[in-house]
């Protein structure tokens, strides 16, 4: 790995009674580093952790060199920071432009032709310089978290946090989040989660795997999908001692779990080895 | 094409030049757009320069693109307010047209109640006690919705932003207590027999929002808007129950006593500030 742009170390946080994040670590430099797990996974604590907004009850964070923890270091994050939350608000009576002006404003753009200008920059970017002059509530889904992407992309920043960016999208939008993210990545921090493993395969050349608060894998996608060699094989009905089984659009059944000898072994995918190390919780929430 | 009159070649150089206004330039563009012979004396200065031409397509766009703000940030701008201030206040719930109206109604109704008892040869202490009550917690009322967590909704990415909570909150409650303060200023002046109780609740008013803020910076807003008003009312009630002046809690030590509340008030907001910028408390 490069020099690491965020640091996390031993991160704790609970809510009451309920343990969100217990002793999560992992390092992350330049380029795009995916968080994937299952919902309550401690995904989204996390990510509001390294967009400064929420304090952890132990252990030390580092972004950009910085220590949230103080005034100071964090005005200095702030002002380098891009954040799309999970469910972003609007003032829905906003236009698309007002509301991305609005944000820049937030951001210290006091002067409104650059303002203005990035504001316009940021919206064709994610394609939306056809909508600048319509209502936040008359746009689409889809529409709405490009918005919200926008927001994140003002300024051109160095970290770059972006909570579920994908969901919501159709297939051609996502293409195009890819590439905006991936274009930002080379020599910027960009940190996303997801539970789409093929986001993953396609965006990440790190990923951290997430559970129940812990951290279970941090690696390459293509070391995440070996995880699983050996461990992945086709049969025609569902194996008794596969761990996970579901039925393919070819018909046969796809199982992951102990391999039985003889087993018709298949190369195994980022999603198999996700699969087999959040287990049946991720296979359940696929299947609902 | 051309036209029936021309541009003076004066004018033309200063344009050439950037020296004319706005509202001439554009009308010098729609009169080049149709006319042949006064393009040609434009280009005879040595204008039409690309500097020139991008600095108007930039104008253009910026026209064009721009939309053009609602009411309140259109009236802000209008008495003074700095345009990028004006955005950041349209986004306030509690300085909307609504919630002007909602304020409105209820001071007009307090109003109205103490007149009707003043005509029928009532008392008017007790109608104007519920007036002065209210009037000094409608500030409050409208900082609470002004600015936090469950209240704006790009609270989160406002919060990630460089920009210092405490300060939006307070231009945004700075705003409140103004808006709020002319409309109860209104209402006072049509008070029954007014004298200087319709002007009583002033300085409650502003112990209560300060107070109300300073107790922000360890609760979420709505908790302490709330916590303020069951004080007061509580205190208001009783302090007033059964006396021969029930005003007695807008009288000297009442409004003395206020004075001590924002000096205190301020003092925890000035130390507990940076409270607002540390995140979301949970």
């Amino acid at each position: 790995m490069n020099v690491p742009t965020v640091q996390v170390i031993g991160i704790e946080k609970s809510y009451f009674r309920t343990r969100a994040l217990d002793g999560v670590s992992f390092d992350a430099g330049a380029g795009i580093t995916g968080l994937l797990g299952p919902n309550g996974a401690g995904k989204t604590t996390l990510l509001r952790m390294m967009a400064t907004v929420l304090a952890p009850d132990a252990g030390d964070l580092r972004l950009l060199g910085w220590d949230p923890g103080k005034a100071d270091e964090r005005l200095a994050i702030r002002r380098r920071l891009g954040y799309m939350p999970q469910e972003p608000g609007f003032h829905r009576n906003f236009t698309a432009f007002e509301f991305v002006d609005y944000v820049a404003i937030l951001k210290e753009m006091v002067e409104r032709k650059a303002r203005h200008d990035e504001v316009r920059r940021v919206l064709a970017l994610v394609g939306l310089e056809g909508v600048i002059g319509r209502k936040i509530k008359a746009l689409s889904g889809g529409m709405r978290r490009r918005v919200a992407l926008a927001q994140a992309l003002l300024g051109d920043p160095d970290l770059l946090v972006l909570d579920e960016p994908t969901a919501g999208l159709d297939p051609e939008q996502r293409l195009r989040f890819r590439e905006i993210v991936s274009e930002r990545s080379t020599d910027r921090t960009v940190i996303l989660s997801t539970h789409q493993t093929e986001d993953v395969a396609a965006l990440c050349p790190h990923v951290v795997v997430m559970d129940e608060g812990r951290v279970l894998f941090g690696g390459t996608p293509r070391e995440l999908a070996e995880v699983a060699r050996g461990r992945v094989w086709l049969a025609a009905e569902r194996a008794p001692g596969a761990h996970l089984s579901w039925r393919t659009g070819d018909g046969d059944h796809r199982n992951i779990g102990q391999a039985p000898g003889g087993a018709n072994l298949v190369e195994p995918t980022v999603e198999d080895g996700y699969l087999l190390l959040v287990g049946h919780r991720a296979f359940d929430e696929e299947a609902a | 094409m051309t036209t029936a009159w021309h541009v003076e070649p004066e004018i033309l150089a200063r344009y050439s030049a950037g020296e004319v206004d706005d509202a001439r330039a554009f009308s010098l563009e729609s009169h080049l757009l149709a006319c042949e012979r006064c393009r040609a004396a434009l280009a005879a200065t040595g204008g039409e320069d690309r500097e020139r031409l991008d600095r108007s397509w930039t104008r253009i766009t910026e026209m064009l693109d721009a939309p053009r703000p609602g009411v309140v940030e259109r009236g802000l701008v209008w008495f003074g307010v700095r345009e990028h201030v004006a955005r950041l206040l349209a986004a306030t719930p509690s300085l909307r047209v609504s919630w002007f109206a909602a304020e409105a109604i209820a001071l007009g109704f307090a109003v109205i109640a103490a007149n009707a008892s003043a005509s029928r040869g009532r008392g008017t202490e007790a109608v104007l006690l519920v007036f002065l009550v209210m009037a000094a917690l409608i500030p409050v009322a409208g900082v609470a919705v002004a600015y936090g967590r469950g209240i704006d909704p790009t609270y989160e990415v406002g919060l990630a932003s460089p920009m210092r909570s405490f300060g939006l909150l307070l231009i945004r409650a700075a705003a409140v207590l103004g808006t709020s303060t002319v409309l109860a200023g209104a209402a006072a002046l049509a008070l029954p027999g007014p004298d200087w109780t319709a002007a009583a609740w002033l300085l409650p008013s502003l112990g209560l929002t300060l107070a109300c803020l300073a107790l922000a910076t360890r609760v979420r807003p709505l908790v302490a808007a709330g916590s303020v008003a069951f004080t007061w009312i509580l205190v208001a009630a009783s302090v007033s129950y059964g006396r021969a002046d029930r005003l007695i809690v807008f009288r000297g030590q009442g409004q003395f006593a206020f004075v001590f509340v924002i000096a205190v008030s301020a003092w925890v907001l000035a130390r507990r500030r940076d409270a607002f910028d540390q995140g979301v408390m949970e």
